[in-house]
């Protein structure tokens, strides 16, 4: 009896062993971010948090407080503490290649999220469809001056560096709106520095130049104010429409109020999860698309409404009790 | 063609000279571009090397501050990009503190495909490219602070530097490839439309040849100055060639007509040679052939027989020939043997005598010519030789009977003048008189009268023997004419040293003759005598006009006396005086004329020109002839020279005013002997051909006398070579009037010998003036001088001349001299005469036949003289048919076959009835028979001259 004992023992042992050698270790994420201090990118490091722990990752985020000697210092740190996997959001797209490249010499993925690189090996590329969320804030806006009968009115833009391939795809898709309707455009002025007195002075300046200036178009969300002020200064409120791209938590309210007509929202927490979820494929062996191209949401006052529980989660990163519940 | 075909084309060659010569360059090219591009580059990369340290030194500081590693690394690649270095490797210290390292190595380094990547340190394959790199710069990167925040090291490989180069060489390989393919292409093209087409036309035209190997065409020239030269060069050498292929064909054609005319002359040479050898025989020349070299000569048969031997009788030495020499002449004709073998005279031609083989010498004419080797000595000489004894017999006649009284022996008046003159020009040389006698015989007409003319001349020899018998060996006596007789006493001292012989010279003369033993005929002597010199200059016309006057003053003071000329009272003188003023009056006024005479070629009748004549057209005498006064002007030089300036001047004037008329005459002009030997004249001929530039000297001819030539030979021999060397023609007046030998002849240049009237009017009926004529024909003939015959007063002269052989003559049968306004018209109705036409000159043989008609003609004159006056030609001619020359020459001729037999029975027949019609009227006294006997006479004479003359022509006919 003593044999069958034993010999149930040692079975029980090594199916422990074997058992126990299957077991993986948890996946460490590192995700570098410019600045967590812009409500973007924390909402975004929520949705890799939530994802990360959602799939039993850790993940440490390293926020570079929009200096590049940190961001490259934490990147180091990152490779240094052997990470599995980077989720980088670079200050710009020319900071990334390094951390890629030194990411790359240690043997870590890297998946980027939002921003983009000018070079480097990564492993997938997770952006908002600029183009596609202009475009429909571009036509939101075209009808609503086709209905107040400003057809023959013109639309200035204070748009984000054209340099930058999001600029370029706002531009591109927001114009082509315009030529649908045959709305036509008045002029452009590019954001250096993102300041308020920036925008306002833009704004001051469009509205001066063109008489027939119906509509502003805001290609950040941040100093939204500026345009706002601007256009009420110029004293062209509620004669002047306002349209954003990127979504403030004071949005919903501005845009069901009128305040503004509408606004491109990206959604940050979604392209979190996204890139982690990106990781859990890479790991399972599954195929992973290059380029990923996340949805834009064209919130308008029509629309507000309806769409306020996407905008809480992936705007905003107010996940719901339910959304934690399903997860 | 096998070796043609062997050899390479000019287009292989060219082609292959063209890439050798481009290969060459382009590699001497490629080389030095090489070495030159090597260092430039070398430069050019560290120049690069430097400026790209400079840049990124600067440019780098700040990212390397701001941590932008990807912004240096874009900074980098361009930089790598634009400056083509190898790697640039950065170490970043700042970077190195991050990542832990002492520095953070980046970078840019290239592949060998040429892209740039980034440099991986860790990399084994980077690690090994950079360590082979040529050089190494580094350079440190400071912060703005001056920290040293890392370096820059550039790496650079002579990789570009070789692709570079290799590209340079392969570039200049494509070059020099493409350089050469074009540059042969174009020059191939260029050379085959400029060179080698033309040189392949000309190829092209050169092969078509014709059989000898010329080609057919020129070759064709072209634009290049080199290819046309080679064009006219090959052309001018074809043409050349041509030109001597067609002078070689001529050459060969003239080289076959050249033997064709060789064989046919061989076969004339032949014939000839027969001809000659029968000439030869048939001339009776003896021929002799000397062998110089060996010393012998030979002899023909001909010349052995001249001297009576036989063939075996003389050998072929040449003693047989000297010894045979007569010793007068031996000298003479040696000098002119030795002459002739040194080659100072063209040929040996001597007249001498040789001795025959029964002693008596015979006259030969001996001509012969040397034959000289290279070096100019004699070794062959060959010789004619003809027996002239008769000719000199005949000229001794000929001479004698010129120049003597043919009853008397003494001289006659001209051979009188000649001695006379030489006489005077002696005595004044010596210093002593010269007396001339002038004999007239008083009462040698009453014996003419009374004994008969024969008895006169018996008279005249006995006195003409007595005369020569009284007087010393240099004396001259001389007949005159009729009972005149005339003596020049040389050599006297005084004038009456010539008394005594006048004393004896009546005394003797007046003794009487016996006449045919039973008559005693008796004369007396009249003698004028006169000196010289005297006072004044005067010839010997002159002389023997005083002596005459001065016997005229004898014979009327009584006959029988001598009276000596009174030079002071010489009326003569005067009177010549008188007579020279008024002719020199008649010359300024125009009384002077030229009549002209025209001269023909007797065949044809064609007027070749004329012969200018004075007359003197005196207003008391009316016209008078030259005889009239000329003489008696013939020592007046200064006269003469007027007038012959007047003669000059008239005549060619006349000339050109013919010459103006369209006529192309002839003019002879007669010149004097003081105009002939005087400088004057020649000037004055010289002037007016300057004034007649129009008329060509050869048209006028100078005619001076045999006489006057003769004087001076040496002298008129310059005068006439200068006349001829002005263009003028000179002719030789009266010729055989004068004293005319070879030797003169020949040594006078003159173009024309004119005959002198008096042989030719005489010719018809006088053997001997036939002789002279034949003579003077032979010897015109043999010093090539054309022949004029003066005198032609009927239509028998014309015929007997051309056969004779002279074709040109004048006389009144012609037209007598006419003035100047006659000319024309008489020219334009002169058509000749037809008897003239187609007369042809005889053979040797005929002039035998010639002979016996004129010795025929002479009978029957002799036969009418007699008839008509018997006592003044008291013997008839003989009338037995066989002892008349012409009855002996038909007995001779008529059984050879020279003529034709029965025209000879003919003649024979109509002589022989010609002889008994004159033995019928010698032999009547029936005047009625007479003359109708001379009728018969004259109708067989004339017959029997046509027959002659058919018989002579047939026989002309049937030799040629």
């Amino acid at each position: 009896m003593m044999w069958w004992r034993s010999l149930a023992v040692w079975l029980f042992l090594g199916m422990g062993l074997l058992c126990g050698a299957e077991v993986p270790a948890p996946k460490r994420l590192a995700y570098l971010v410019s600045d967590l201090r812009i409500p973007f990118w924390s909402i975004m490091a929520r949705g890799i948090e939530a994802q990360s722990m959602h799939q039993g990752y850790s993940v440490q985020v390293y926020s570079a407080q929009n200096s590049s000697k940190q961001e490259l210092e934490n990147a180091a740190a990152a490779i240094r503490e052997k990470v599995d996997g980077i989720i980088v959001s670079p200050t710009n797209s020319s900071a990334c290649v390094t951390i890629l490249k030194m990411a790359q010499q240690a043997g870590i993925p890297v998946v980027i999220s939002d921003i983009g690189t000018d070079g480097g090996t990564y492993l997938s590329y997770i952006a908002s469809n600029n183009r596609d969320g202009a475009y429909a804030i571009g036509q939101i806006l075209a009808r609503s001056m086709i209905e107040r009968g400003w057809q023959e009115g013109r639309v200035g833009i204070i748009a984000i560096p054209q340099k930058r391939a999001n600029g370029q795809a706002r531009t591109a898709g927001f114009m082509e709106a315009l030529r649908l309707y045959g709305i036509k455009g008045a002029d452009i002025r590019q954001q250096v520095d993102f300041s308020y007195r920036e925008t306002y002075d833009f704004a001051r300046e469009l509205i001066a130049k063109h008489p027939d200036l119906w509509a502003l178009w805001l290609q950040g969300s941040d100093r939204y104010r500026g345009a706002l002020d601007a256009i009420a200064d110029a004293g062209k409120q509620g004669q002047i429409l306002l349209v954003c791209f990127d979504a403030e938590p004071e949005f919903t309210e501005l845009i069901e109020r009128g305040t503004l007509l509408a606004a491109a929202m990206q959604q940050p927490y979604l392209m979190g999860e996204e890139a982690v979820l990106t990781f859990v494929r890479h790991w399972r062996g599954e195929s992973v698309i290059k380029e990923q191209s996340l949805s834009v949401l064209a919130v308008s006052t029509d629309t507000v409404a309806a769409q306020m529980g996407t905008i809480r989660r992936n705007v905003l990163g107010l996940e719901s009790p339910s959304d934690k519940a399903a997860r | 063609m096998t070796l043609l075909k062997r050899r390479l084309s000019l287009y292989t060659i060219l082609a292959a000279v063209i890439v050798v010569s481009v290969a060459l360059v382009m590699f001497v090219q490629a080389s030095y571009s090489y070495v030159t591009t090597k260092a430039q580059t070398l430069a050019r990369m560290q120049e690069a090397t430097q400026a790209s340290i400079h840049s990124l030194r600067q440019n780098m500081a700040g990212l390397m501050e701001a941590y932008a590693v990807n912004e240096y690394d874009l900074l980098i690649r361009t930089e790598m990009e634009r400056q083509g270095h190898f790697a640039i490797v950065v170490e970043d210290f700042n970077m190195g503190l991050i990542v832990g390292e002492p520095a953070y190595i980046s970078g840019q380094i290239r592949h060998g495909d040429g892209n740039i990547t980034a440099f991986d340190p860790a990399d084994a394959a980077h690690q090994k490219a950079l360590s082979l790199c040529l050089w190494v710069t580094r350079d440190d990167i400071f912060s703005r602070d001056g920290t040293r925040m890392g370096s820059i090291i550039i790496y650079n490989t002579d990789e570009a530097m070789r692709r570079e180069l290799t590209q340079i060489v392969l570039s200049k390989l494509y070059e020099a490839l493409a350089l050469a393919f074009a540059l042969t292409l174009l020059i191939v093209l260029m050379l085959r439309g400029v060179v080698l087409r033309p040189l392949l036309g000309m190829v092209s035209v050169i092969r078509r040849r014709d059989a000898d190997g010329i080609p057919l065409r020129k070759v064709p020239e072209h634009l290049s100055a080199e290819i046309s030269e080679l064009s006219i060069s090959m052309n001018a050498m074809i043409d050349a060639i041509r030109a001597s292929r067609e002078a070689i064909y001529a050459r060969k054609q003239e080289l076959q007509q050249s033997n064709e005319r060789y064989e046919a002359l061989n076969r004339e040479l032949d014939s000839e040679r027969k001809r000659f050898m029968l000439a030869i025989e048939g001339s009776q020349n003896g021929l002799w052939d000397w062998d110089i070299a060996k010393q012998t000569i030979f002899f023909s048969a001909r010349w052995k027989e001249m001297l009576g031997y036989a063939e075996e009788e003389i050998g072929d030495q040449m003693r047989e020939w000297s010894d045979r020499v007569h010793p007068l002449d031996l000298k003479r004709t040696m000098k002119m043997l030795y002459a002739h073998l040194r080659r100072e005279t063209p040929i040996f031609e001597a007249r001498y005598r040789l001795k025959c083989k029964n002693g008596a010498y015979i006259w030969v004419l001996d001509r012969a010519k040397a034959l000289f080797d290279d070096e100019g000595n004699p070794i062959r000489m060959l010789g004619f030789q003809s027996d002239i004894t008769d000719q000199v017999r005949h000229q001794e006649a000929l001479d004698r009977s010129a120049k003597h009284d043919s009853l008397t022996g003494l001289p006659n008046r001209f051979l009188f003048s000649e001695l006379i003159q030489n006489a005077m020009h002696r005595c004044v040389r010596r210093g002593k008189l010269l007396g001339l006698l002038y004999i007239d015989l008083d009462g040698f007409k009453e014996v003419n009268d009374t004994y008969g003319h024969e008895a006169g001349d018996v008279m005249l020899i006995t006195i003409a023997k007595r005369l020569a018998a009284l007087v010393r060996h240099e004396d001259v006596v001389a007949r005159l004419g009729g009972d005149e007789f005339v003596i020049a006493v040389a050599d006297l001292n005084r004038h009456n040293e010539v008394r005594m012989l006048l004393d004896r010279l009546l005394h003797d003369l007046a003794q009487p003759i016996l006449y045919e033993g039973k008559h005693h005929l008796h004369v007396s002597a009249s003698i004028g005598v006169t000196f010289y010199p005297q006072s004044r200059e005067l010839g010997p016309e002159a002389l023997l006009r005083q002596a005459d006057q001065a016997m005229y003053t004898a014979k009327t003071s009584g006959k029988n006396r001598y009276t000596f000329f009174n030079v002071d009272e010489d009326s003569s003188i005067k009177e010549h005086q008188l007579f020279c003023a008024t002719f020199a009056q008649a010359i300024t006024q125009g009384e002077m004329v030229l009549f002209y005479q025209p001269k023909v070629e007797l065949s044809t009748g064609h007027v070749l020109g004329f012969e200018a004549l004075l007359r003197w057209q005196d207003p008391q005498i009316g016209l008078r002839f030259p005889d009239s006064f000329l003489p008696r002007l013939q020592h007046e030089k200064s006269l003469m020279l007027s007038l012959g300036r007047w003669v000059f001047e008239n005549a060619f004037a006349a000339l050109e005013r013919w010459r103006v008329q369209g006529y192309r005459f002839g003019l002879n002009i007669n010149v004097s002997a003081h105009e002939f030997m005087e400088p004057q004249t020649f000037e004055l001929l010289s002037s007016l051909a300057a004034r007649y530039p129009q008329l060509e000297p050869s048209m006028i001819e100078l005619e001076i006398l045999e006489s006057s030539a003769l004087e001076e030979t040496l002298q008129a021999r310059r005068m006439i070579e200068s006349c001829r060397q002005m263009g003028f023609r000179v002719a030789l007046d009266d010729f055989g009037t004068g004293y005319s030998t070879l030797s003169y002849l020949k040594d006078l240049p003159v173009d024309t010998i004119k005959i002198d009237r008096s042989f030719v009017m005489d010719m018809l009926h006088d053997s001997a003036s036939f002789s002279i004529l034949e003579a003077a024909l032979a010897l015109a003939q043999a010093f090539r001088r054309e022949v004029v015959a003066e005198g032609v007063e009927s239509i028998e002269h014309g015929i007997l001349l051309q056969q004779l052989g002279c074709t040109m003559a004048q006389g009144y049968a012609i037209a007598k001299p006419m003035r100047e306004e006659e000319v024309a018209s008489w020219v334009a109705g002169y058509v000749g005469f037809e008897a003239w036409r187609d007369v042809e000159p005889l053979e040797f043989r005929d002039k035998g036949a010639l002979y016996a008609l004129i010795e025929h003609r002479q009978w029957l004159k002799r036969l009418r003289d007699h008839l008509e006056d018997p006592k003044a030609h008291s013997a008839p001619p003989d009338i037995d048919v066989l002892e008349c020359r012409f009855g002996q020459w038909l007995a001779h001729e008529l059984p050879l076959k020279h003529y034709d037999r029965k025209g000879l029975e003919s003649i024979d027949a109509h002589h022989r009835a010609l002889h008994a019609q004159a033995v019928s009227v010698l032999t009547s006294m029936e005047e009625t028979t007479v003359r109708e006997g001379m009728d018969a006479i004259e109708q067989l004479h004339t017959t029997l001259c046509g027959e002659m003359r058919t018989l002579m022509r047939s026989a002309d006919l049937h030799r040629a």
